[in-house]
């Protein structure tokens, strides 16, 4: 396990590098990955559309994007799961690339997470890939994501296949994409502060899963929901801006809703609500209130763990509130994703994602 | 002048008890002589152990004279003190303290060991007492009185001057202490010895030449009229 | 008012008595979870140390064509944790350019098979290229980057450089992808490696063989051997601390007699009170336990970690084991608790009636007559275990007969202790000397457990030093004779051994060369033989017997000089072999080397640790070209490593081509760093057993010499001055330490003998040397008498004249 932790701290060094200026380590800098200027890379902009099912492979022009799954899965007995895999990619140089051919190259690099959550139990893996090699990439059609022997492989136009290997636990699971992908923000264009930037972001809100997962010794069947997002950009966020917090979640009258905020100088909000036949609508900043109920004292300082969201022209008042535990996951760049589950108005499941906390 | 062995003039001594100071011994004046054996009676609480404690150099008074062999206390440094209570000076207590860990016959000739004395007739002793036959025994496996006779033989051992005892018959029945007691008083008589002997029992305090009662912390004549 | 009430009133008046319980209960419980934390980082670290000196692969294609990025994305696509390098070579005269992937040289845990310094120069090169991923730079000595710019090659005009120490010299460390872009001005050869541990987790998919890159060195059964004994170490640290809250039990208990014998009079049931003193019993030993297994494992941390400052460590901050106790730890302290209540509990329930009113007769008749059974039981115990040890090869007879002895042992110390000491009363002409020895004897008779537990501590502790020594100057001999001399050459494939010696004896700068040939024999184990049933295969070593390189090779037994005679008419034999067949100097053994039958006489028996083997060793010339499994290499000896271009060789003679060529002098270095730490954590754990014990006894003297203040009272009555006493009783105090040293010291040199004269053998086959460190054995008894010293002086006054009232 240490030496994935290794190779992924290095890989975040990495990340708040790319300026190739300063070489310290302050969590401040670490986030210059999401806050630089583009400089040579393309920018996402008000205007910008989303086509599929080109857009699912890599946008070497971009950045920084990544493919995004969240689920919660419940075992035969009750026993709930939470998975999360993540594959980033990261753009050292502008693409597209000239070199055709597999080769040694230093103009991208592939990261790939991976978690499987218990209440108050928590795995993580990391694998990191230079691009170029072959070791890791996307494919759009048909949709396949790997790294080294991790793969989302879209098996057919609407079954996924996710096989994931680590130390400590494992899973296979079927994904099966049940709603069609929704355009979060302006038809895919997702701003993430009042005064331009943003990113380029849509979601599968509802994937119907099936499948096993090992974690030490055990092994459980298990079925379940799941999101996946796939966004890209250049600059995430505004110089002023420190992180952002979000949260999918899956209703129990089959309602999806995906809210954030990003916090700076000025909050900004925004979310997407989609309802139980597919229809989605973009939520902005009068549409909810989303505020931080609960605090919790973790391992890397205080966090936010219980919200209230209060969407009243959809009737919901819901508490947000995360499984018992810390998911922190970790290196530079730390950041929470755990599971969490909701009550109030409606009852249901989702994840919660938490960056720029901490000390 | 080597008559007196005791000499005590006004005596004052006092415990503190956490933040009280009770005041035990009050003006106390003493004098005793060679061959005189003194009983000293009173309520309990009143001081006699302190008294004996004084009188053998265990604890110092808070003021007054006092004369051990002529000596003033004040002359008389701790080890002083301690030769004294090895050579000339003879402690008897109530239990008979013994040593335990050593028999009784060795508990005799370590007593005239520390004194000095390289011959001893510790035997004889022993025999005189009636005891001889718990020569090897330890001090745990004899009876109260047979210990308070291995007592006095340790005590007669390093051929003492002055002997005080505390009780030497407290814990003996009746029986006992009646054959005990002559056997004390006889060898104080043969040797010439002094001896200040703290007791209750009204027939041990008799056989002595004088009797006192320590009462508000000072020693006064006993007085059977006054008994109360 | 109820019985509880009663209980803790005692406490109330002696608050000193129960923060005294708790105290020693928290040592035992700080000794048990110290031991098992600090053990626990040992073996962590010994796995560590395994890891660093395990062998590393290279994977080539079975059709033999080279290595390409596709091979590379192919082999961790299987799940392999493969690394690349790329070496780039120029003209000679200049640095080669070695390509990196820091992403994945985390896989390579001994990154740098190059590693000279013992630095960890591996990680930080993958640090700084990590973080230059994006632009073009090259990491070397000063030296080496100022002939590589001199070259000036076309398109490098943007490279930068930065100077770093401790790397190999001609060698000149980049990103993979900027070696790639030089390879075409120079020759280049791609290479993937791979730890040996990762084809135990994943298959190499077809088409690909693995290859040794380097050997590393296979510790395991040396290491799993020096675990064993750590473990042996663990239960003895787990006897000690449960005698220490044995001893105080009784000890409490026999203060609180007074109160009990009159609550029984007044008519408590013996059986409630039993039940109320079982339950204080389990309160008091689960609080004191709980402490104590929290503040051991701090305690072991901070041992552990004050050692990282000095230590140049191959192993990252968190590997350490600082975690929060673990369940076997936490099983082991319930353990304890357990045995302890049981035990105490048995003295309980075998109290009769009347015995609640006898009072603690000190040395009465009844008591003797048990002593004598006791000992008798002691001596028997000893007899029996030292028989079975002395006998038995079986690992768990030797634990048990070892466990046997030292129980016996226990019980006859506090015996021998009174022997000695009333022999010398009886001796004594001083009345006071008298005195002082029937003190001194009290003194052992009440304090006999934890002055049991002491002597166990000792014991342990001069046992286990003995060991560790033993394995240390092992261990560094067993690297001696596994990395002998500056390179090792292995040739790839067979090889004429002569031609191959001449040619490298000609070498720049060689000076030695020893060939090593191996190959397989068959021993033969009956006079008349016929069928392959009395054959025993054995490994054949051939070696030149008048090589300078042959020395510090450690012979148990031999003939007056092995070297000499081994030509002409002797065979040496391993330990292993020797052990196996029963065989000594001077036996005659016969042997097949190939279609040849030998007869020779054994000469000598070398020590071949870690290997179950078993070896003859012979002269070259005796060995047909026909030997099985016959192949050669090379220990050279080569007057300077650093001048001398040896990386260089397999490329510069085409005859050494594919030949793999090692440093043998940084590898033992690293190795012997690896192994460092894992012998001075051991050498912590004896400092912390010997402490704790010590600890715990200078607390219950303290008590003890308390309750002896009436006898020193006594004399003080009868006219020892108060000086002279507290002299005296410092004095007692320190003898009595002093003499359980003494009597202790062979207990320690039994054990070390135990250890590595019959677990050894009996585990693995082979055994250690036995040293004794006399020296050591100072150390500790001067501890001994500090403790006593310490003892006495903390007691102050010993004349209380309130102890005269009561008897």
């Amino acid at each position: 396990m240490n030496k994935k932790k290794n190779s992924l701290g290095r890989l975040l060094l990495l990340l708040m590098l790319l300026t190739g200026c300063a070489k310290d380590d302050s969590h401040e800098s670490s986030f210059t990955a999401l806050r630089d200027p583009p400089a040579g890379f393309k920018q996402a902009a008000p205007g910008m559309t989303v086509r599929l099912p080109q857009d699912m492979g890599a946008h070497p022009q971009y950045r920084l994007e990544w493919w995004y799954l969240t689920a919660n899965l419940h075992s035969a007995d009750g026993q709930q799961f939470g998975v999360q895999w993540t594959l980033f990619r990261n753009g050292l140089h502008p693409g597209p690339f000239k070199e055709k051919e597999p080769g040694w190259q230093r103009n991208e690099v592939w990261l790939a997470h991976a978690a499987l959550s218990r209440p108050d139990d928590h795995h993580f893996a990391g694998r990191g890939a230079r691009g170029g090699t072959g070791q890791a990439g996307v494919a759009a059609q048909p949709f396949k994501a790997w790294i080294d022997d991790w793969q989302l492989d879209g098996v057919s136009a609407d079954i996924w296949k996710l096989v994931v290997k680590a130390e400590d636990f494992s899973y296979r699971l079927q994904l099966r994409p049940q709603l069609p992908p929704v355009m979060n923000g302006e038809q895919g264009f997702s701003a993430k502060s009042s005064g331009g930037g943003g990113s380029m972001y849509f979601s599968y809100p509802y994937l119907a899963i099936e499948g096993e997962v090992e974690v030490g010794d055990e092994k459980f069947e298990v079925s379940g929901q799941g999101w996946f997002d796939r966004e890209w950009s250049s600059q995430y966020l505004n110089p002023d801006q420190k992180g952002w917090d979000w949260m999918a979640l899956h209703l129990q009258d089959g309602r999806h809703l995906m809210v954030f905020r990003v916090r700076g100088a000025e909050d900004f909000y925004s979310g997407t609500l989609v309802s139980a036949d597919g229809s989605a609508r973009t939520l902005d900043a009068q549409e909810f209130q989303l505020q931080p109920i609960e605090y919790r004292d973790s391992r890397f300082g205080e966090v936010p763990v219980v919200w209230r969201l209060k969407v009243p022209s959809a009737q919901l008042d819901l508490e947000v509130r995360s499984w018992p535990g810390d998911y922190w996951n970790p290196g530079t760049l730390r950041y929470w994703e755990g599971p969490v589950s909701i009550s109030g108005s409606h009852t249901g499941e989702g994840y919660l994602e938490m960056t720029g906390y901490g000390s | 002048m080597n008559d007196v062995l005791i000499q005590a003039r006004d005596l004052n001594r006092s415990y503190h008890n956490g933040r009280e100071q009770i005041s035990v011994l009050r003006g106390l004046s003493l004098e005793l002589r060679r061959g005189e054996a003194v009983a000293v009676i009173g309520p309990s609480g009143s001081g006699k152990s302190t008294l004996l404690n004084l009188l053998n150099g265990l604890l110092p008074p808070d003021s007054g004279e006092l004369r051990i062999f002529g000596r003033a206390h004040s002359e008389l440094t701790d080890n002083d003190w301690a030769e004294l209570r090895r050579t000339r000076i003879a402690t008897l207590f109530q239990d008979g303290n013994l040593i335990p860990t050593l028999t009784v016959s060795r508990n005799v000739a370590f007593r005239a060991g520390l004194a000095g004395l390289q011959q001893h007739n510790g035997e004889a002793l022993l025999q005189h007492l009636g005891i001889a036959d718990t020569a090897h025994r330890y001090p745990d496996q004899l009876s109260g009185g047979q210990r308070q006779r291995a007592a006095l033989a340790c005590a007669f051992a390093m051929q003492p001057e002055l002997i005080l005892a505390d009780e030497p018959t407290g814990s003996l029945d009746y029986a006992t202490a009646q054959r005990v007691a002559p056997l004390f008083f006889d060898a104080i008589r043969e040797r010439a010895l002094g001896a200040l002997i703290v007791t209750h029992n009204p027939e041990l305090a008799q056989r002595c030449d004088r009797i006192l009662e320590l009462r508000e912390g000072a020693l006064r004549p006993w007085d059977s009229a006054q008994s109360s | 008012m109820g019985l509880g009430t009663v209980f803790l009133s005692h406490y109330r008046r002696h608050p000193g008595q129960l923060a005294g319980l708790l105290l020693i209960l928290v040592c035992a419980a700080m000794l048990w979870s110290g031991v098992r934390s600090l053990t626990g980082s040992a073996e962590n670290a010994v796995a560590k140390s395994r890891a660093a000196l395990e062998p590393l692969l290279t994977v080539e294609r079975v059709d033999g064509r080279p290595l390409t990025v596709e091979d590379f994305a192919r082999l961790r696509r299987a799940g392999l944790c493969a690394s690349p390098r790329l070496e780039v070579r120029f003209a000679t005269d200049t640095p080669d350019v070695i390509g990196l992937d820091p992403l994945s040289a985390a896989c390579l845990r001994q990154y740098s098979a190059q590693d000279r310094q013992g630095e960890d120069s591996g990680a930080a090169v993958a640090k700084k290229l990590i973080a230059a991923l994006d632009r073009p730079l090259l990491l070397g000595g000063a030296a080496d980057l100022s002939r590589w710019q001199r070259l000036a090659l076309p398109g490098t005009e943007d490279f930068e450089f930065e100077q770093l120490d401790g790397l190999p010299r001609g060698q000149l460390f980049a990103d993979i992808s900027v070696a790639a872009e030089l390879a075409s001005t120079g020759r280049s050869k791609l290479a993937i490696l791979l730890p040996a541990s990762a084809l135990q987790k994943s298959v190499l998919p077809a088409g690909y063989r693995t290859q040794v890159e380097d050997y590393g060195v296979e510790p395991s059964p040396l290491v799993n051997a020096f675990l064993l004994s750590l473990d042996a170490l663990g239960a003895l640290a787990l006897l000690v601390a449960a005698l220490l809250v044995r001893s105080v039990y009784r000890f409490a208990l026999e203060q609180r007699r007074r109160s009990l014998v009159i609550l029984v009079r007044l008519g408590v049931q013996p059986g409630k009170l039993r039940l109320a003193l079982i339950v204080e019993v389990l309160l008091v030993a689960l609080i004191g336990g709980s402490l104590g297994l929290w503040l051991g494992e701090r305690l072991a941390s901070a041992m552990a970690d004050g050692f990282q400052g000095t230590l140049s460590s191959l192993f990252s901050v968190d590997t350490l084991a600082k975690s929060s106790p673990s369940t076997e730890t936490w099983l082991g302290m319930v353990l304890i608790l357990v045995l302890i209540v049981g035990w105490a509990c048995l003295d309980l329930l075998l109290q009769r009636r009347d015995q609640w009113g006898a009072a603690d007769s000190g040395v009465g008749t009844g008591r003797i007559a048990t002593r004598k059974w006791r000992i008798v039981v002691a001596l028997f115990l000893v007899a029996a275990s030292l028989l079975v040890l002395l006998s038995s090869s079986t690992l768990s007879l030797i634990f048990a007969a070892t466990m046997g002895c030292l129980i016996g042992v226990g019980m006859l110390l506090p015996e021998l202790l009174n022997a000695l000491l009333a022999r010398a009363e009886r001796h004594c002409q001083q009345p006071l000397l008298e005195w002082s020895c029937s003190e001194m004897r009290a003194l052992c008779r009440l304090l006999s457990l934890p002055l049991t537990a002491l002597a166990f501590a000792i014991a342990t502790a001069i046992g286990v030093q003995a060991m560790v020594t033993g394995f240390e100057s092992t261990f560094a001999r067993w690297l001696d004779q596994r990395l002998q001399g500056d390179l090792y050459l292995d040739p790839g494939e067979v090889v004429a051994t002569e031609e191959w010696k001449g040619r490298l004896r000609q070498l720049p700068g060689v000076t030695a060369v020893l060939p090593m040939l191996r190959g397989r024999a068959l021993l033969e184990l009956s006079q008349t033989t016929e069928s392959p049933a009395d054959e025993l295969p054995v490994d054949v070593l051939a070696v030149d017997p008048a090589s300078p390189l042959l020395q510090d090779w450690p012979f148990l037994s031999a003939v007056a000089s092995p070297w000499t005679e081994l030509p002409t008419r002797g065979v040496l034999i391993n330990e292993q072999l020797a052990r196996r067949k029963s065989l000594a100097v001077g036996d005659q053994i016969r042997f097949r080397l190939g279609a040849e039958l030998q007869s020779r006489e054994v000469i000598g028996i070398y020590a071949d640790y870690g290997r179950p083997e078993g070896e003859l060793m012979l002269p070259l010339a005796l060995v047909p070209d026909s030997l099985p499994n016959r192949y050669s290499t090379f220990v050279l000896g080569v007057d300077d490593l650093d001048k001398i271009p040896w990386r260089e060789w397999p490329e510069q003679y085409p005859w050494m081509a594919g030949s793999r060529l090692r440093d043998q002098a940084g590898l033992k270095r690293a190795a012997n760093a690896a192994f460092i730490r894992t012998f001075q954590m051991t050498k912590m754990l004896n400092g912390l057993t010997l402490a704790l014990a010590g600890t715990a006894l200078a607390l219950m003297g303290l008590v003890i010499f308390r309750l002896r203040q009436g006898s020193y009272t006594l004399l003080h009555v009868y006219g020892v001055p108060r000086k002279r006493l507290r002299r005296r009783l410092i004095a007692h105090s320190m003898l009595v330490t002093g003499l359980l040293a003494l009597l202790a010291t062979p207990l320690g040199v039994f054990l070390g003998w135990v250890l590595v004269a019959r677990v050894n053998p009996a585990a693995f086959g082979w055994a250690l040397p036995l040293h004794l460190y006399p020296g050591f054995w100072l150390q500790v008894w001067l501890v001994c008498l500090l403790i006593g010293a310490f003892v006495g002086l903390l007691v102050g006054n010993p004349v209380r004249l309130e102890t005269l009232k009561n008897e």
